[in-house]
């Protein structure tokens, strides 16, 4: 697919885009939600610009991407110099479920915008672990490898997220 | 037993999905659907963009070259010049046009009718003298207190109509010398020839000089400081 791409290949893309855009949406708009899609744009455009110099299978592409979604959001932070100070009030945890989904009485279930919006909480560091850990599936290396940060930072960061994330649904419970 | 606890292991468990929300309780489990959220199939809504960005990627692609370098597109979603260095570059060329005309009416160059706009708001401006006036046109042509003289000319009771007339026109124009006016009933009537004079105000003969007098002094009125009768 990658080899097909570099080649411009309209269905490899199409399969690119469909493989990753998902995740990578998920990830700016955990971050950055009123701009998550025009940065996720940006983000495949850039790498459509730099896809025949990229070198590695698919799993390596989709950390690439990652590396430049995330500094894509750094420099839109830097240019717009402002952070997120005021968090959308907390909803209930009951109110986030998904209508869509059969509901269980065991297991609440969470809709992945409100999840996202949650994770989007967490500081800045935290939320970055958890979603490259969760959305891509990528383990604690390559995370780390895209963070810029040593493994054992990134295993206590993701336990501290999930811990906070726990807290928070028990208050919101 | 569905584990309720979040220690280090059932996180990591949890985050490689060895665990469900099934297999935990309480908290933890709730923790867990959160979780599972992230990792739903993609929705309908996160792929409408697709056909869009999918033609700029493919565009992107064909445009990058093979040897390496990759030629970057331009941004098409807004100028590539910031709203702040518009603003910088036309007003810099506003006062570059500005600057190049004001050297040109300084040198004397601009066409007549710029010149004397230039030289009018100069004086206007309290810098008299820094840009000339055309020559043959404008309040420069005729030199300071030349009202004056006309007037006093035209009220001069001890000339005739024609020599007030040839003295009129010398001040007026510089020349010493006028033709010598048509001979007939009219050259009697010195103050017709002084009105042809001073630009054909009066075609009637037979007018008196204080006629011509009010003559000179509008011409004072107009072209320089007001006559003191």
């Amino acid at each position: 697919v990658l080899e097909a791409a570099r080649d411009g290949a309209e269905w490899a893309l199409v399969r690119l885009y469909r493989t990753f855009h998902p995740k990578l949406l998920r990830y700016l708009q955990a971050r950055e939600p009123m701009e998550a899609e025009d940065l996720a744009s940006e983000v495949w455009l850039e790498a459509a610009r730099g896809l025949r110099r990229f070198e590695g299978d698919e799993s390596a592409f989709q950390g690439w991407i990652f590396v430049i979604a995330r500094r894509r959001l750094i420099d839109f932070r830097r240019r717009a110099d402002r952070r997120r100070s005021q968090p959308v009030p907390v909803e209930s945890f009951s109110s986030l479920k998904d209508s869509s989904e059969p509901e269980s009485e065991a297991i609440e279930i969470v809709s992945t915008e409100a999840a996202l919006e949650m994770i989007g909480r967490l500081p800045p560091d935290q939320a970055d672990v958890l979603l490259l850990r969760i959305i891509t599936g990528l383990d604690v290396a390559e995370v780390a490898r895209i963070l810029g940060k040593r493994p054992g930072t990134v295993r206590v960061l993701q336990h501290r997220a999930l811990k906070r994330l726990l807290k928070e649904v028990s208050d919101e419970a | 037993m569905p584990v309720k606890r979040l220690d280090e292991t059932t996180a990591q468990r949890l985050i490689t999905e060895e665990l469900t929300p099934e297999d935990l309780g309480g908290e933890v489990a709730r923790l867990a659907a959160l979780v599972e959220a992230l990792r739903r199939p993609a929705h309908s809504w996160e792929l409408q963009m697709e056909k869009q960005t999918v033609a700029a990627m493919a565009v992107a692609v064909e445009s990058s070259s093979t040897n390496g370098r990759v030629v970057h597109l331009p941004y098409l979603g807004r100028s590539r010049m910031s709203r702040a260095t518009r603003i910088k570059v036309g007003l810099l060329a506003v006062a570059g046009l500005l600057a190049l005309a004001t050297g040109l009416a300084v040198a004397g160059h601009l066409p007549e009718a710029a010149q004397n706009a230039f030289a009018n708001a100069a004086e206007r401006a309290g810098l008299e003298g820094l840009i000339p006036h055309p020559e043959g046109g404008g309040p420069g042509v005729l030199h300071e207190g030349v009202g004056e003289e006309v007037s006093d000319a035209a009220t001069d009771d001890s000339t005739s109509g024609s020599d007030k007339a040839s003295e009129i026109t010398e001040i007026t124009t510089g020349e010493d010398k006028v033709p010598e006016p048509p001979v007939g009933p009219q050259s009697e009537t010195g103050a017709g020839n002084a009105a042809a004079a001073n630009g054909g105000a009066s075609e009637t003969a037979g007018q008196t000089g204080s006629e011509a007098s009010e003559l000179g002094a509008g011409n004072a009125d107009r072209r320089g400081p007001p006559s003191s009768d």
